[in-house]
């Protein structure tokens, strides 16, 4: 739906709050003391999210192209990636595989 | 009545904490020589401090909390925030009187943005100073955070007003002698998706020729179309537009551009003039 006077408005910009979750399971292991508790013991800090089964398979595999399709934010993704070693071609191999749908 | 010494617009990228040897092979040495020629600029123009335009990479905000404009109002800032990027960190002194100072003139003239006393800043804001070699303890900062990373953002025309509103602000403000502006982001690139590496050169070159040769609104009408072609991380523009817009009664100089592969961005520099115009 459109509000009266922003014709032209895109209304799908945001996300839903399940997508919610997964970006701030990203966000949150962007800081030094969570990844380093997530490089622990992922599941205590993956449990604190309320992600779906799906979304929770996708981290703990780092199924890259299902992260991306998930609607995560690209940045944060990427970044993610990074901290776990993925370099740009084993991030970009990952969309071989798998369609890169979103 | 602060004078503006300098107005720097630098592409940011990772890549120089990611690859030590990034400014020593390829297309990097020609980006390493103008960011350092960008880096002995900005220390002889002896900025008391540094407005620094520039989107952070959600390690600030998230989709708990996006503001459209931030800025920071700290006494010091850390800095690179990422925990992939191993260089030393660094402290930042903050400038929180001019920040305050943005803040209540925004507020007065319209403008709504957020503040913070606590601010992460990742590479964006430091990528530029430490590829300049820039000594960042010879000025203070006010960084200025506008988000060009998680939609929706503010948009471009939006942006070129804060460049008017930033104009107006700083030449009334009494705190300080020297200001320098440092807008960093862009050019055209792609992250975190299955694009990423793409560089859309025809863009950056349009973008950068209405930069030297056009107005602000040349730009924003430029970019109103056409920047959804250049990759996600284009939108990062909206920095280069608020200095374009901040600055456009002055000329403009393109000092760099580089498509460079490895760096996976359209790096550029951008360098206005900023000498006192005569009277007559």
């Amino acid at each position: 739906m459109r509000a009266a006077g922003c014709a032209g408005v895109a209304t799908r910009t945001l996300i839903d709050m399940s997508q919610f979750a997964l970006n701030q399971f990203l966000y949150d292991t962007g800081a030094e003391a969570t990844l380093a508790e997530y490089r622990r013991s992922p599941a205590a800090v993956l449990d604190r999210y309320d992600l779906t089964l799906e979304e929770r398979q996708a981290v703990e595999q780092l199924d890259i192209a299902r992260l991306y399709a998930a609607g995560v934010n690209p940045y944060r993704l990427r970044y993610f990636c990074l901290s776990m070693g993925i370099t740009t071609d084993r991030f970009l191999a990952a969309f071989q595989t798998q369609p890169a749908e979103r | 009545m602060a004078q503006i010494v300098a107005a720097i617009a630098a592409s940011h990228a990772p890549t120089p904490f990611m690859d030590p040897r990034a400014g020593e092979q390829g297309g990097g040495r020609e980006i390493k020589a103008q960011y350092l020629a960008m880096g002995r600029h900005l220390v002889e123009a002896r900025p008391q401090t540094v407005v620094i335009v520039t989107n952070e990479h959600l390690h600030a905000f998230s989709l708990a909390n996006m503001p459209a404009v931030c800025i920071g109002v700290a006494e010091q800032y850390r800095t690179p925030y990422e925990t992939w990027i191993t260089v030393e960190r660094q402290t930042l002194q903050g400038d929180p009187d001019l920040g305050a100072y943005l803040v209540e003139c925004a507020y007065a003239e319209g403008f709504d943005p957020s503040y913070s006393q606590q601010l992460p800043l990742d590479h964006g804001v430091y990528m530029p100073f430490y590829f300049g070699e820039v000594p960042v303890s010879s000025f203070r900062i006010v960084p200025l955070i506008v988000n060009g990373v998680q939609p929706p953002m503010p948009t471009l025309r939006r942006c070129q007003q804060w460049g008017q509103f930033l104009r107006r602000a700083l030449a009334d403000y009494a705190g300080l002698d020297r200001v320098a502006i440092l807008a960093t982001g862009g050019l055209s690139h792609d992250i975190g998706t299955p694009n990423m590496g793409m560089i859309n050169q025809d863009f950056d070159r349009q973008f950068l020729h209405l930069l030297e040769h056009g107005s602000a609104d040349d730009v924003v009408r430029f970019c109103e179309q056409d920047l959804a072609s250049a990759g996600n991380g284009a939108q990062e523009i909206r920095n280069w537009i608020l200095l374009k817009s901040a600055m456009d009664d002055r000329p403009v100089q393109v000092k760099l551009y580089a498509p460079e592969p490895s760096w996976l961005t359209g790096m550029s520099l951008a360098i206005w003039d900023t000498a006192p115009v005569p009277t007559a």
